[in-house]
């Protein structure tokens, strides 16, 4: 499916229609007690693409995020992914369909080693059977595979050398990697990624920044919530800014630094972040 | 004070088939608590359902002990499915009430007089142990000698075959936790959200748990009674379930060799304390008001509650465990 | 306030809560030198005369009247009723055995119903079984299930009013730190027995006992905060953990009452026996239930304005809402905290007393009554402290309401609240008050 450029580039006005989305909200709407934390009317994400969602604080992106991977149901709307109508669908299963997220807080598991971190991701394993687990020789193969396969990811997101540390023991950045190659062990064609930059320390912000983009050039697609707006202007293609639970702009990094709406809604949040330079 | 024999019979206590008993209820609980999180405060239940779901066919109905072990584990796993389906969707504390009040409903049913037609009431269900009896080439009537203390040969033959229970059921967790299986079940207990966004159907691995171990629970319960030749409804009070608990805490949770090494420790600290406050009481070599022939007994139970606490706030990494490894986060 | 003062108030709270501790251990000793009966199991109750005059039932007891416990025809105790109508027969041994009346021993004119005169009783280990003979017109069964319903609900509410004081505590701790606390009964038990040491060995009369057991209940919630939870939760340990060593400690205190008090049944010196019940409509209670009942409503009310009006029961409640935020408005959590500790201390102790009035003191009270104030709290809503009221409420009723539903069930009272639980949990698991976000 081969486009002409000008097509490939949506307007830049809330919830505008992409030419190729892989992820799809509709009216997506969730209210704790009488406050309405997010209420989206239309939301797509395109295929193959970095984009970055942003906001002041409070303004529901991680609960819109929380919305869309199934660890949050909302009251009202449906969101559809690659094709799958998602309404409903409990975490696991929306993580199996190829959405895999990460969290905000990490959650390396602490009492494992890294390796193990990462056999874990790999998904549909036989092994992970009830009947098959305790008889060694029905997983042993897929085991080894998926082994390789970890090994493979520690050394391009060089952590190698922790193989067999326990995660517990990791610093806050190493986990944030670990996470992320934990996350490409299930082979996700949309991963999804809350604040990959908080905590991380300026050395390994770079090489982070590096990951993000060889997913894209892998053919996936990436969504991402950040406050530094760094990394948002050097890797992301779109950019949509949320605000008290709704969508106020979407554009190119360049588009939306100018929007007044966006400064707005980040001033009216006494939000004191340096939007940056459109350099 | 007759140190010898408070020494070898605490020692015996430790090894004896009561002991595997426990160690069997403790192996279930730990795969519960020590690998998947899940707070079961309600394993005496499942023991119960063990003892009383195998006994009760053959006392009352006559069955052969080849139908009656199938029922019971039927059982067994519908009561982890009654428990697991209201409270696994929900935070900790639910399963942890929710198993404690299940225990004491199965209690006071056992404890009924309405049941009493059933479940032999405070007498128990006698009579059903005729196969293992039967099965036993040691003679019952010669007298074995573990230093001080001698014990029957039934006594031997149930010893010998309650660990290699133990040791099987040992195995088997062992050979499921070193799969994949269980390094999902491990990830749970870490953190089920993690596990969740990785694409695991949490709630299945739970409930799988859950079956698992209170299984082996249940054939610990019946391990219990069947070593005694009865079932009791005595046996299977909320204290059971803590007494479990204190074994895996103390040898150290979520690790295959802790339940085994956690009873021995257990059973031959506690008997040791009961033998020497039991003699001391007989010959006066402690004033009454301390402890009286009426009330030493009870001690043991106060030693073990102090202990549970003392030992999941100062070393939660079992006795013999590796700090880094301990499975409740104390930083 | 200055770290220096506070410090030495905690102290000073911490060594009152050591030397009533000491107060409370001393006493038990005498207690036991002075009881005679020692035996661990035991078969007791009254023979009553139960007639109708003007219209009114009324109970008298008979004295003198010889009952002999047997076990399969061969006699194993026997007993004279005193000026009661009490016997008291104690046991050695555990089973099923048979009660009799000894008929030849009924004064003229007074006769038992021939199905009456033999009685089965089983005895449990530690256990104190009742059984009541009544002589005389029998009302028991001309009354029909409809007319007892009411009685059936009073009794209810009274259960749920004692379930609603000491579970209100425990939905504040769990509010205001998320613990479990699954030694919560044992403060129950604590209250009860304090009661009945002052009463009993010091010889206080009930009411400053009972007064006193609320007090020092209160101080064992303030050293459990201080001593205990407080620096558990500055270590950041797990609510997980937390849950096991409250397991261990009510296992503990619960032996070491055993240990203390031993296994029987053990009564206050006042209100215990009272003959005359006030009559309301079909209803009969005793006087001191009435007040057990208006009493609990009152502190109900009180605990629930101290809640809604006070600066300190706001700032409790802001702390269950989100300790976070509150800690960051300026509120002292920590003293937020020990004041709940505090509180459901002192209120664990009062329904310690009040249940201990109606249904006895025994070791293991606090356990039984634990499950029914989690089945409360969790019906109502997890942390919600006027869910726990309301939960209280239907789980109390529910207990006396199976009993009248499923006769003769008493010694499975619990079940039906239990298995409501579940029920709930089922369809509505926040609870009845709950909100959906506390669950996940």
């Amino acid at each position: 499916m081969s486009a002409d450029p000008a097509e490939t580039v949506p307007p830049a006005v809330p919830g505008a229609r992409k030419h190729d989305p892989i992820l799809v909200a509709d009216g997506i709407t969730r209210r704790f007690g009488g406050l309405v934390a997010v209420n989206v009317d239309h939301f797509e994400v395109e295929r193959n693409k970095i984009t970055a969602l942003i906001g002041p604080n409070g303004a529901g992106k991680t609960t819109f995020f929380n919305l869309l991977t199934g660890f949050d149901k909302p009251d009202g709307g449906r969101s559809r992914f690659d094709g799958h109508e998602m309404a409903d669908s409990s975490a696991h299963k929306v993580a199996k369909l190829g959405m895999v997220r990460t969290f905000q807080l990490t959650k390396a598991l602490a009492r494992l080693t890294v390796i193990e971190n990462m056999r874990l991701g790999a998904a549909n394993q036989r092994g992970e059977r009830l009947w098959a687990g305790p008889f060694k020789f029905l997983w042993k193969h897929e085991e080894a595979e998926i082994t390789a396969r970890a090994d493979a990811l520690l050394e391009r997101f060089k952590m190698d050398h922790m193989r067999d540390e326990f995660a517990g023991n990791l610093s806050g950045g190493q986990r944030k990697l670990l996470e992320m190659a934990r996350a490409l062990m299930t082979d996700p064609t949309l991963i999804m990624l809350d604040e990959p930059m908080a905590g991380v320390n300026p050395a390994l912000k770079q090489s982070l920044l590096g990951h993000v983009k060889e997913l894209k050039d892998e053919g996936r697609t990436v969504l991402f919530v950040e406050h530094d707006m760094d990394m948002v202007h050097e890797i992301s293609d779109w950019v949509v800014v949320m605000a008290q639970g709704e969508i106020i702009a979407e554009g190119t990094a360049a588009q939306i630094s100018g929007n007044q709406n966006v400064i707005d809604a980040y001033l009216g949040a006494h939000h004191d972040l340096d939007l940056g330079d459109a350099s | 004070m007759n140190w010898d024999l408070i020494f070898w019979n605490a020692l015996y206590t430790a090894i004896s088939a009561a002991a595997a008993g426990y160690c069997i209820i403790a192996s279930g609980l730990n795969v519960h608590v020590g690998y998947t999180g899940l707070l079961n405060f309600g394993q005496a239940g499942f023991a119960a359902i063990g003892a009383y779901a195998f006994a009760i066919p053959i006392v009352a109905y006559g069955w052969a002990w080849y139908w009656a072990l199938p029922l019971m584990l039927v059982c067994s796993v519908l009561l982890a499915l009654a428990l697991g389906l209201p409270t696994l969707r929900l935070r900790a504390d639910y399963l942890a009430i929710v198993t404690i009040a299940v225990a004491e409903i199965i209690r006071l049913f056992l404890n009924s007089t309405r049941f009493t037609w059933l479940t032999g009431g405070t007498d128990g269900r006698n009579g059903w142990t005729t196969f293992f009896e039967d099965l036993n080439p040691i003679d019952n009537t010669a007298r074995f000698d573990m230093g001080a203390q001698s014990i029957d040969g039934y006594r031997l033959f149930m010893m010998i075959v309650g660990w290699c229970l133990a040791a099987l059921i040992a195995t088997f967790i062992w050979a499921l936790m070193r799969s994949p299986w269980g390094r999902v079940l491990k990830s749970i207990r870490e953190d089920e959200d993690a596990a969740r966004a990785l694409g695991k159907n949490v709630l299945a691995y739970k409930m799988q748990s859950l079956v698992i171990g209170g299984v082996i629970g249940s054939i610990g319960g019946l391990w219990l009674s069947a070593q005694k030749q009865s079932a009791q409804t005595g046996e299977f009070a909320t204290t059971l379930t803590f007494f479990a608990f204190l074994i895996i805490v103390l040898g150290g949770l979520g690790r295959v060799k802790g339940p085994i090494v956690g009873t021995i420790i257990f059973f031959f600290v506690i008997q040791f304390v009961d033998n020497v406050l039991e003699q001391a009481t007989r010959t006066d070599n402690i004033p009454d008001w301390i402890v009286d022939s009426t009330n030493f007994g009870i001690v043991k139970n106060v030693v073990a509650g102090l202990s549970l606490a003392l030992l999941v706030i100062f070393r939660p990494q079992g006795i013999f465990g590796d700090k880094r490894e301990q499975v409740f986060d104390v930083r | 306030m200055g770290t220096d003062r506070r410090r030495a108030r905690s102290v000073r709270i911490l060594l009152a809560a050591f030397v009533s501790l000491l107060v409370v251990g001393a006493f038990p000793s005498a207690t036991s030198a002075q009881t005679d009966d020692e035996a661990p199991q035991s078969v007791r109750g009254k023979v009553q005369n139960r007639f109708e005059e003007d219209g009114e039932r009324v109970t008298e007891p008979v004295p003198d009247v010889r009952i002999v416990l047997e076990d399969a025809g061969t006699l194993i105790g026997e007993d004279v009723t005193d000026a009661d109508g009490s016997y008291f027969i104690g046991l050695e041994q555990t089973g099923t055995f048979t009660v009799r009346i000894d008929v030849t021993t009924l004064p003229d004119g007074l006769e038992v119903a021939e199905e009456d005169e033999v009685q089965d009783v089983e005895v449990g280990g530690n256990q104190n079984v009742t059984r009541v003979f009544f002589l005389g017109e029998d009302t028991r069964n001309v009354q029909s299930k409809w007319s007892l319903l009411p009685q059936t609900l009073a009794n209810g509410l009274k259960l749920a009013m004692i379930i609603a004081i000491t579970s209100i505590g425990l939905s504040l701790i769990f509010g205001t730190t998320g613990l479990s606390n699954f030694s919560h009964g044992e403060m129950v038990t604590f209250g009860a027995f304090v009661a009945f040491v002052f009463n009993s060995d010091v010889g206080w009369h009930l009411i400053p006992a009972a007064l006193a057991a609320v007090a020092v209940t209160g101080l064992l919630g303030a050293g459990f905060e201080k001593g205990l939870w407080g620096p558990l939760r500055r270590r950041s340990t797990s609510l997980t953990s937390m849950m096991i060593v409250s397991i261990g400690i009510a296992l503990a205190m619960r032996y070491f009452f055993l240990y203390l008090f031993g296994g029987d049944l053990k009564a206050f010196q006042q209100y215990t026996l009272q003959r005359d019940p006030v009559s309301i409509g079909p209803i009969d209670l005793p006087p001191r239930t009435l007040f057990i009942i208006g009493a609990s409503a009152l502190v109900i009310v009180g605990v629930a304005l101290f809640l809604l009006r006070t600066r300190f029961g706001k700032a409790i409640r802001a702390v269950s809402d989100n300790p976070a935020l509150a800690s960051s408005s300026g509120i002292d959590t920590d003293r937020v905290v020990l004041l709940v500790w505090i509180l459901g201390g002192a209120l664990a102790g009062l329904g310690g007393v009040f249940y201990g009035l109606e249904f006895g003191i025994k070791w293991d009270m606090g356990f039984t009554l634990l499950l029914l104030m989690f089945a409360a709290i969790t019906l109502g809503g997890l942390g919600n402290p006027f869910g726990a009221l309301l939960g209280s409420l239907v789980i109390g009723i529910f207990v006396e309401l199976w009993t009248w539903i499923v006769p003769n069930a008493n010694d499975l009272k619990t079940v039906g609240a239990l298995g409501v639980l579940i029920l709930v949990l089922l369809v509505r698991p926040q609870g009845l008050l709950g909100s959906k976000e506390r669950i996940g």
